[in-house]
């Protein structure tokens, strides 16, 4: 095998001005589709490292089960052929980032197969979207098949045969000449009908997906200390998700035109959040980011707009984060948690320091100017200037560790000090002057 | 055939020193490309990986009765 070469190409790491905008907490469209094209080569990384845990370890995988994989992977390859936009498309949803991670850390070891099975439902997918046409009988998972960013099929069988022509297929189960959904092709959009079918609901006004379908949307042993787990759709559909978002973007719009098309432009998946982890303890106004999956805010349902708007903000800046440091390394900083900070009671590693101090700060601005619009009561903006006062401080305590760390690149110093600047222009433009050091009222900066 | 973009040195910032992306730049690779591939920047992003794969199971999260971040299960 030989190394394939460019000629003379450089990676696409962001240019000095493009940092700088980011650490503003702003970014440009070019500037998202840098984060976006990066994301692209980090799965396809992600990708290249599970067929190469596949070749260092060809015991952990059964002959028929290995056979399977390079079905799909062949499946993969002719939708790619036939629109490669497709293929990208559904790589790069979040839940696979998720699923990728999930094997990936089961290479060589017994649940590897399992997990493998998978990937032919994310090739189904893909072949889906490209009008690929393509036979295959795929094992379902926990009573369903569920096609990433496409539908899922509850079907009370161990597995599905998919029959995909160009515009349309069929999901049968084995031994069944009924059909159990069938699925017509729009464009890149896949659409179905059928006993047991349901499909992701696009929120209004963007391409964004509430998935609360996809088995691999949230981290498997939930988020946070009560290890919420993803909300299953027989909650989420009496929840007033579509209409939250409607006003939550809208809000966006009107307080920040440019965050909300950022928001617009990297979110992919809203996932919904159950109130209650398995063991029965509850938590309230919980938001998450999982690494492997930028592009999928997790949410627990919101009090109002104004607080989804905030989450979407929140978790943007996790996502942007998380795309820029695997193109342009940050830090290189390990998990050691050395360091307090204003928003939890442990230490934290710098990289969690730097993850909550770019979030805090986003939404410094973000509380800011909602607090500027005059269009809202007294009341209103009152909270949100003392909002935009909390975690304008919890940054100020925070920027100088960043500052003064050892472990940051020269791009993270430049990113820390692109930071400073922008908190600085915070307390000039705004802020009712809070002194620092009070115990803050708002949920993520206790 | 489509090429791969691997590249382990980047325009340098204003103080001299030279960014070194963590990721190649795959994006215009296909499938079957990226299958053979064997390209020096690739193997050291794919032995990152294989070295570390808890390290992508990481979740940042807020609110309740916690603040952001956090590590996954396993991880220090």
């Amino acid at each position: 095998m030989t190394a394939e070469r460019v000629d003379g190409g450089l990676a696409p790491v962001p240019s000095p001005a493009a940092l700088a905008r980011l650490a503003r907490t702003g970014a440009t469209p070019d500037d998202l589709d840098l984060l976006l094209r990066g994301l692209h080569s980090r799965r396809l990384v992600l990708l290249k490292s599970l067929l190469t845990g596949l070749d260092r370890h060809p015991e952990a995988v059964p002959g028929p089960a290995r056979a399977r994989f390079e079905e799909h992977w062949r499946l993969l390859e002719r939708a790619e052929d036939h629109a490669p936009a497709a293929v990208r498309a559904t790589l790069d949803y979040p839940p696979v980032g998720t699923w990728l991670a999930r094997t990936l850390a089961a290479v060589g070891g017994p649940a590897l197969p399992g997990r493998l099975e998978h990937f032919g439902a994310v090739a189904a997918a893909a072949a889906l979207r490209a009008g690929t046409p393509f036979e295959l009988t795929l094992t379902t998972r926990g009573g369903q098949l569920a096609l990433p960013g496409i539908g899922a099929l509850a079907a009370p069988a161990p597995a599905v045969r998919v029959t995909a022509h160009e515009h349309t297929a069929r999901l049968t189960t084995p031994g069944s000449r009924r059909t159990a959904a069938a699925l017509l092709r729009t464009g890149h959009r896949v659409r179905g009908v059928g006993p047991g079918w349901r499909e992701p609901r696009r929120l209004p006004g963007s391409t964004t997906l509430l998935d609360d379908l996809d088995p691999f949307r949230a981290p498997p042993d939930g988020v946070g200390h009560a290890a919420l787990p993803a909300a299953p759709r027989a909650v989420t559909r009496d929840e007033p998700w579509p209409r939250l978002w409607r006003s939550a973007l809208s809000l966006l719009r009107a307080t920040d035109p440019r965050r909300a098309a950022e928001t617009t432009a990297l979110l992919r998946c809203l996932v919904p959040l159950a109130p209650t982890g398995p063991f029965g303890q509850q938590a309230r106004r919980v938001s998450a980011t999982f690494r492997a999956a930028p592009g999928a805010v997790l949410t627990t349902l919101p009090d109002g707009p104004a607080d989804l708007a905030a989450v979407l903000v929140h978790e943007t800046q996790h996502s942007k984060l998380a795309l820029l440091q695997d193109l342009l390394p940050l830090h290189r900083a390990g998990p050691h948690a050395a360091y307090r900070v204003g928003w939890r009671p442990d230490p934290r590693p710098l990289a969690g320091v730097l993850q909550g101090t770019y979030a805090h700060l986003a939404l410094a601005d973000f509380w800011g100017r909602f607090a500027g619009r005059a269009v809202l009561p007294p009341g209103a903006r009152h909270d949100a200037r003392a909002r935009h006062d909390s975690y304008r401080r919890q940054v100020a305590e925070a920027l100088p560790i960043l500052l003064e760390s050892k472990e940051l690149t020269s791009a993270g110093r430049e990113f820390a000090i692109g930071m400073q600047r922008h908190h600085a222009g915070l307390a000039r433009d705004g802020g009712t002057g809070a002194a620092d050091g009070e115990p803050s009222p708002f949920g993520d900066v206790r | 055939m489509p090429k791969l973009t691997s590249t382990v040195t980047a325009p340098g910032t204003a103080d001299g020193a030279v960014r070194v992306p963590s990721v190649p730049d795959l994006t215009g690779i296909d499938l079957r490309t990226l299958r053979r591939a064997a390209d020096p920047g690739l193997a050291v992003a794919v032995e990152e990986v294989l070295g570390d794969p808890g390290g992508l199971e990481v979740t940042w999260y807020s609110g309740g009765e916690d603040a952001t971040g956090r590590n996954a299960p396993g991880r220090p």
